[in-house]
């Protein structure tokens, strides 16, 4: 079959990842879409849905070992219990938020990189308010 | 109207507050234009709003990551998965449409091969089958030519049951007992050497079978005494 951008090509990743904390000014610089993806740890079942159905291969899940140095925040794999991690390619994510839409026990947010607004964040999943299985409540 | 989150009024309420100057909100290290609640969520997890970047020395640089781009890290994970997990992301293609839309074209050409080769091959059937005139040889069609050659060799039971299911059992077998990865024939010499073997075998009965076998299904040798055999 001729090769389609169904099936694009990995962007790069690396085993030796250097992690260091920023503020969201530097995201906001680094990246142009002024939105951004959160995985929220406590509810992931690693089903690695967003994985799949990342139409650009941008998140990945990983071991913590692909990180090996941390500056300014705690290594991940330091604490025994850590057990995998999520990364994400943010020059390559579109912000389709299909892995939003994906993800069954919906902890993944599509945040807004910004100053809330008075009356709430509309970005932000609340209990009567956010992504659901499919649809978006 | 939807009744307003707490937590959203009392962010709201922030930055109204830090709007209006007040110096304690301002101090609130830099994370001002991330929403609290996913601080305070980062923050309980153990993992800060982080860029992973290659090269780090002397402030962050912009796309300092593998490629040159921007990689977060987006979440640890805590509490254990069945799921296997590699340092380096594995390539995965999905099974649709990747996988079935060729083996649907595979099955659509197959139907449309046989359909254009039933038509154009002719396969009558034989005049009907009279008792008091029985075929000599009576042979089977020739792909289980090979199989007849086996019963002259062994008895009934070992010829037509034990010996083809041990082969059916060895190709049910076959993914458990050949655990080599590779597709290249190079790494594959055992197990080609094996299917060589096994087919040049039954090729052999089937062509023992087919030409060498006359009238009561004795040896026969087809120069001398002609071919015994139809298609």
């Amino acid at each position: 079959m001729a090769r389609t951008d169904a099936n694009p090509p990995m962007p790069e990743w690396s085993t030796e990842y250097q992690l260091v904390e920023v503020d969201a000014d530097y995201l906001g610089k680094a990246v142009k879409p002024k939105q951004f993806i959160h995985i929220d740890q406590s509810e992931c079942i690693m089903c690695e849905g967003c994985v799949d159905i990342c139409p650009w291969k941008c998140i990945h899940m990983v071991t913590p070992d692909a990180v090996a140095e941390a500056q300014g925040t705690e290594l991940p794999g330091e604490d025994p219990s850590d057990n995998v991690i999520f990364i994400i390619d943010d020059d390559v994510c579109t912000r389709c938020a299909l892995c939003v839409d994906r993800c069954p026990t919906g902890v993944i947010i599509l945040g807004k990189a910004g100053a809330p607004s008075p009356d709430g964040d509309s970005h932000t999943r609340t209990n009567n308010h956010g992504y659901g299985y499919g649809m978006r409540l | 109207m939807t009744e307003i989150p707490e937590h959203l009024l009392k962010r709201a309420q922030a930055a109204r507050d830090k709007a209006a100057g007040s110096s304690d909100a301002s101090a609130s290290e830099g994370g001002d234009r991330i929403p609290d609640a996913l601080l305070d969520r980062t923050k309980a997890s153990g993992a800060g709003a982080a860029v992973v970047a290659a090269a780090p020395a002397g402030g962050v640089p912009v796309g300092a990551g593998p490629g040159g781009h921007t990689q977060r890290l987006l979440t640890v994970v805590k509490s254990g998965s069945i799921q296997e997990a590699k340092a380096a992301p594995v390539d995965k293609v999905h099974t649709w449409p990747h996988l079935l839309a060729v083996e649907f074209v595979a099955a659509l050409a197959l139907t449309a091969f046989l359909f254009v080769f039933s038509w154009v091959v002719n396969a009558p059937l034989l005049q009907a089958a009279d008792f008091n005139n029985t075929p000599n040889p009576s042979k089977a069609p020739w792909y289980f030519l090979g199989l007849q050659e086996l019963l002259t060799m062994f008895h009934p039971m070992i010829a037509g049951v034990t010996l083809p299911g041990m082969g059916l059992v060895a190709l049910i077998l076959a993914p458990y007992l050949d655990r080599n990865a590779s597709n290249k024939p190079e790494d594959r010499k055992f197990m080609t050497s094996m299917m060589t073997m096994f087919l040049i075998f039954w090729a052999v009965l089937t062509i023992i079978g087919s030409f060498f076998r006359g009238p009561g299904f004795n040896f026969t040798f087809p120069w001398r005494d002609g071919i015994f055999f139809e298609l």
